[in-house]
C-alpha cells in the first residue's frame, strides 16, 4: 500500500465513519500532522516504532474525531474532496498568503443554515484548514455587512442584553459608523 | 466536548464563536460594520473592543512624520496600547461618513441635502456646504423647506449645462475640502479626483478642454497637496489631449490648444507660487513650442527665479515635457541659486536627466546637453555655469577657480588640499555675500560622498559660509541643512546646526525663512520646515515657526501651529505660549486653544468624548513619539 492510496477513517462524534482518501484527509493540516510518522513508516518500510505497524498493513487508519458530528464531517469533507488538488500555500505560521477568490462551489456549499455553517467553521478551525475557515468567516461576514444592529440580531437570533443608558452610550461613541 | 459538539443551540449560539474566529471574521468587515456589531449585545460590544480587530483598520490610516521630513505610510508597526486604536477608528468612521455624504452629492448633483449633523462638524464640512450654496445659490436653484433642512432644487437643464455644473461643483468641493486636515484632504481629493477622471469623457464631448482648465486654475497652488493633485488633472487632460490628436488627422488645431492649456497652467502656476515673494516675482517669458518643448526666458534678473524654476521644472516633469532653460540669466547673471534649485528639485524628483540649451543673443547656435544627471554631467553642468561666469567681468578666476580646477566632484584621497581650496573659496565669499556657488559645490560634494565626507571639516566650511552672509534666503538654509543632514548623523544634525549658528541666532537666517511663510504658503516648505525642526528640537524655533504659520490664512493652522509647539516636546507649554499675547497668536486661535484646556492632560488622557477636533499631525506626533519609545 503506496502512502497516496492510503484510506484514513474519520470517526465523528455520533460514530458516523468516514473513509476518505489520506489525500482528502489531509486537507486538514491537523490530519496532516498527525499522519506524519505514519507515512514516514510506510514509506521507508523498516519500522523502528512497533506501534503502527499492524493497523497499517491490515486496515485503514482510524482518527477518532470527537468534537465534530456526523452531518456537519461530511460536509467538510466534501470540501476537502473538491479541492484535494488545490495547494493553497501558506507562510510559516499557517497563515494564507494569497487570497483566492471565493467560487461558485463555494458559495453554494456554504449555501447552509446557520447552524451547519458554524458547525463548518468551528470544524475547520479544529482540523485546521484555514482556506475553509476563511471562506466561511467571509460567509458569516457576509450576513453581518449592511445590517444594523437590530437587524444582526434579528439573523442570528440574539437577545439584546443592553440596558437602554448603555446602548446609547455605546451608540453615541459610535454614531458615525451608522449611515444616516 | 459535548459543548463543542452541539454548540449553536439555542440563543446564544452567536455567542460562542471563539475570538480567534472572530479575527477571521472581521477582517472581511469595515469598521462601520464592526462597530454595528458591537451594538449587538455585550458579550460582542466586549469583543469588538478588543484592539487586535482594529489592528488593519488602523495602520491602513496612519502616517508618520520620517526623519526625511516627508509623511510615508507606517511600515513595521508594533502595537500601541487600546484606545488609540479606537480614537483612530472613531475618526476613520468619520471620515467615512463625511466623505460618503461627499460623494452622494457628488454623484446626485444636489448639495442641498446635506444632513444637518455635518454642519456639527463645524471645520470639516461648513466650507462645502457653503460653497456649495453660494454655487448654486438663489439665482438657479428653487429653495424648499422639508422639515428641518432646506433642499435646493434644480431646474431641469441642457446636457452641457449639466455637465458644466457638476465639473464646477467638483472643483467646487475640491476647493473646499483644502479647509480639511491633510488625512482627510488626501481621501476627498482622491474621490474627486477619481470623478473627475470617471466623467471626463462625458466631458470631452461637451465641454471643451479650456472649461476644464480654466475650472482647475481655481484651485489654489499654493497647497502643495492640491498642487500635486491639480497636476494629476493636468497630465489627464493632456493625456486626453494627445489621445484626441492621435484620432484626429487634423493635428494642427489640437496643438495649438494644448500648447495653449500647458502654458496657460504654468503661467498661472508660476504667477501664484511666485508672485507674493518678495524678490522672486521676476517677470518672465514663457514660450512652448509645437513639439511642446518649453522654452523659460528670464530678463533683467537681479533677484532670483528660484521658485520659477522649481515650479516649472516640477510642473514640466509632471508633463512629461521637455523643459529648456534659455537666457542670459542662468549662465551669466544668476548667482546659482536658480542652478542649486533646479538640481534640487530633479534630485527631489528622482529625475535623471536634464537638459540645457544655452542660447545666449550672443550666441545664437544652441548647443544641446541631454545626459543623464551624473556626477560627470554635473561636473559638467558646473563647469559651463563657470566658463560662463568666469567670461563675466563680474571677477576674472576668482572665486571659481576652485572649481574650474576639477577638484571639486573629483576629491582627492587626502583631505588637505581640499579644505585649504575650499577655505580659500569660502574665505573669499564675502564678496558676494548672496552667491550659491560654495554652498552648491558643498552640497554636490556632500551629496555624492555621503557619510565619507569629513564632520569636523565641512563643518569648518559650512561656518565659513554662513558667517560671511549677512542675511541667508531660504534656498542658501535649505542647502546647508541638506549638507548638514547629508554629512551628519541624525543625533549630531542639531548639535552641528548650533555650532554653526544655524539656529539660535535669530538675527541670521530662520526669522527671515519663517516670515517668508506668512507670504507663501508652500506646504513643501512648510513641510521642510517642520522635518528640520523635528531634527532640531529647538524651542524658539518650533515658536517662529508656529508664529509664521498661524499668520498663514491656512485654515487648519491652529493644527498646524498646535504641531509646530509640540515639535520640541513640551506639550504642558504649549498652552502658555501660545496664549501669551507677546506672541501674536490671532484671537481666533487663542479662542481655539481655549477649547484645548490643559492640553497636556488631553494628550495624556484623550478625552474621548469631548467633541474636540484632536490635530492629526499632533496625533500622529504623539503616537509617533510612542512608537519611537517602544522600539
Amino acid at each position: 500500500m503506496t502512502q497516496s492510496d492510503m484510506k484514513v477513517v474519520l470517526i465523528s462524534s455520533d460514530d458516523e465513519r468516514f473513509v476518505v482518501d489520506r489525500k482528502v484527509a489531509e486537507k486538514s493540516l491537523m490530519i496532516k500532522n498527525m499522519l506524519k510518522h505514519v507515512g514516514n513508516n510506510n514509506n521507508d518500510d523498516d519500522s523502528d516504532e512497533e506501534e503502527d505497524d499492524d493497523d497499517q498493513n491490515s486496515e485503514p487508519y482510524e482518527i477518532p474525531i470527537s468534537s465534530v458530528r456526523g452531518s456537519v464531517m461530511k460536509h467538510v469533507l466534501d470540501w476537502c474532496e473538491h479541492y484535494k488538488n488545490v495547494d493553497f500555500p501558506t507562510n510559516d505560521d499557517g497563515d494564507l498568503i494569497a487570497e483566492h477568490p471565493v467560487s461558485d462551489w463555494d458559495k453554494e456549499f456554504l449555501t447552509v443554515d446557520q447552524e451547519m455553517l458554524y458547525g463548518i467553521i468551528l470544524a475547520a478551525n479544529y482540523f485546521n484548514i484555514k482556506p475553509l475557515l476563511d471562506r466561511a468567516c467571509q460567509q458569516v461576514a457576509n450576513m453581518i455587512k449592511g445590517k444594523s444592529p437590530e437587524e444582526i440580531r434579528k439573523t442570528f437570533n440574539i437577545s439584546n442584553d443592553f440596558t437602554a443608558e448603555e446602548e446609547a452610550a455605546i451608540r453615541r461613541e459610535n454614531e458615525w459608523a451608522e449611515d444616516r | 466536548m459535548d459543548s463543542i459538539s452541539h454548540p449553536f443551540e439555542g440563543k446564544s449560539a452567536f455567542d460562542e464563536i471563539p475570538i480567534e474566529i472572530w479575527h477571521i471574521i472581521c477582517k472581511h468587515l469595515e469598521p462601520a460594520q464592526k462597530f454595528n456589531l458591537s451594538l449587538v449585545n455585550r458579550h460582542m460590544n466586549s469583543l469588538i473592543s478588543n484592539d487586535e480587530l482594529w489592528f488593519e483598520d488602523v495602520r491602513s490610516l496612519w502616517y508618520i512624520f520620517d526623519n526625511s521630513s516627508k509623511f510615508s505610510p507606517l511600515a513595521d508597526w508594533t502595537c500601541p496600547s487600546s484606545g488609540f486604536y479606537k480614537e483612530y477608528a472613531r475618526r476613520q468612521r468619520q471620515d467615512a461618513y463625511i466623505e460618503s455624504r461627499i460623494e452622494r452629492a457628488i454623484s446626485s448633483g444636489n448639495f442641498g441635502d446635506f444632513p444637518k449633523e455635518i454642519l456639527h462638524l463645524g471645520e470639516i464640512c461648513v466650507p462645502v456646504l457653503v460653497r456649495m450654496q453660494d454655487h448654486y445659490g438663489p439665482s438657479f436653484a428653487v429653495e424648499k423647506k422639508e422639515g428641518d433642512h432646506t433642499r435646493f432644487c434644480y431646474p431641469a437643464e441642457s446636457k452641457r449645462r449639466h455637465l458644466e455644473r457638476r465639473l464646477q461643483s467638483l472643483t467646487k468641493i475640491y476647493v473646499a475640502s483644502q479647509t480639511l486636515s491633510m488625512v482627510r484632504f488626501r481621501r476627498v481629493g482622491g474621490l474627486v479626483f477619481e470623478a473627475f477622471e470617471k466623467e471626463s469623457s462625458q466631458w470631452a464631448g461637451n465641454i471643451t478642454v479650456e472649461d476644464m482648465m480654466m475650472e482647475i486654475c481655481h484651485l489654489d497652488p499654493n497647497y502643495y497637496e492640491l498642487f500635486a493633485i491639480r497636476k494629476r488633472v493636468l497630465r489627464l487632460t493632456v493625456d486626453k489631449v494627445k489621445a484626441h490628436e492621435e484620432s484626429h488627422a487634423d493635428d494642427t488645431v489640437s496643438t495649438a490648444s494644448r500648447v495653449r492649456l500647458v502654458h496657460m497652467i504654468l503661467r498661472d502656476v508660476i504667477r501664484s507660487q511666485c508672485a507674493n515673494v518678495e524678490g522672486f516675482g521676476v517677470p518672465l517669458d514663457l514660450v512652448i513650442d509645437d513639439h511642446m518643448l518649453l522654452r523659460y526666458y528670464s530678463g533683467d534678473v537681479e533677484g532670483t527665479p528660484y521658485c520659477q524654476l522649481a515650479a516649472i521644472s516640477e510642473v514640466c516633469c509632471e508633463l512629461g515635457m521637455k523643459t529648456t532653460f534659455v537666457g542670459q540669466s542662468l549662465f551669466v547673471r544668476d548667482q546659482g541659486s536658480s542652478l542649486c534649485s533646479v538640481l534640487l528639485t530633479l534630485q527631489q524628483l528622482e529625475i535623471h536627466e536634464v537638459r540645457l540649451e544655452q542660447d545666449t543673443p550672443q550666441n545664437s547656435s544652441s548647443q544641446e546637453l541631454s545626459l543623464p544627471l551624473t556626477q560627470e554631467v554635473t561636473r559638467e553642468f558646473l563647469h559651463q555655469f563657470l566658463e560662463r561666469n568666469t567670461n563675466n567681468a563680474r571677477e576674472p578666476g576668482g572665486n571659481y577657480d576652485y572649481f574650474a580646477e576639477d577638484h571639486y566632484l573629483s576629491i582627492p584621497p587626502s583631505p588637505m588640499p581640499w579644505r585649504a581650496q575650499q577655505r580659500n573659496v569660502c574665505a573669499n565669499y564675502h564678496n558676494n555675500e548672496k552667491d550659491m556657488f560654495p554652498l552648491i559645490a558643498l552640497y554636490m560634494y556632500v551629496s555624492h560622498e555621503k557619510k565619507m565626507v569629513d564632520r569636523e571639516e565641512t563643518k569648518d566650511l559650512l561656518s565659513a559660509v554662513s558667517s560671511r552672509s549677512e542675511r541667508l534666503y531660504p534656498h542658501h538654509l535649505q542647502t546647508m541643512l541638506s549638507i548638514i543632514k547629508d554629512y551628519s548623523d541624525l543625533k549630531d544634525l542639531s548639535d552641528d546646526a548650533k555650532e554653526l549658528g544655524l539656529t539660535n541666532d535669530a538675527s541670521l537666517s530662520f526669522p527671515f525663512y519663517f516670515e517668508s511663510f506668512s507670504s507663501y504658503t508652500s506646504l513643501a516648505n512648510y513641510k521642510f520646515a517642520s522635518g528640520t525642526i523635528v531634527l532640531y528640537k529647538e524651542r524658539e524655533l518650533c515658536v517662529y515657526l508656529a508664529r509664521a504659520v498661524d499668520r498663514t490664512n491656512s485654515p487648519h493652522r491652529l493644527e498646524d501651529v498646535l504641531f509646530c509647539y509640540s515639535l520640541y516636546g513640551e506639550l504642558l507649554e504649549v498652552r502658555e505660549t501660545s496664549l501669551s499675547p507677546a506672541n501674536n497668536i490671532s484671537d481666533d486661535s487663542i479662542r481655539k486653544f481655549a477649547e484645548f484646556d490643559e492640553i497636556g492632560a488631553y494628550f495624556e488622557k484623550f478625552d474621548w468624548d469631548k467633541r474636540v477636533f484632536v490635530p492629526n499631525l499632533i496625533f500622529q506626533k504623539f503616537i509617533g513619539d510612542r512608537l519611537v519609545e517602544m522600539r
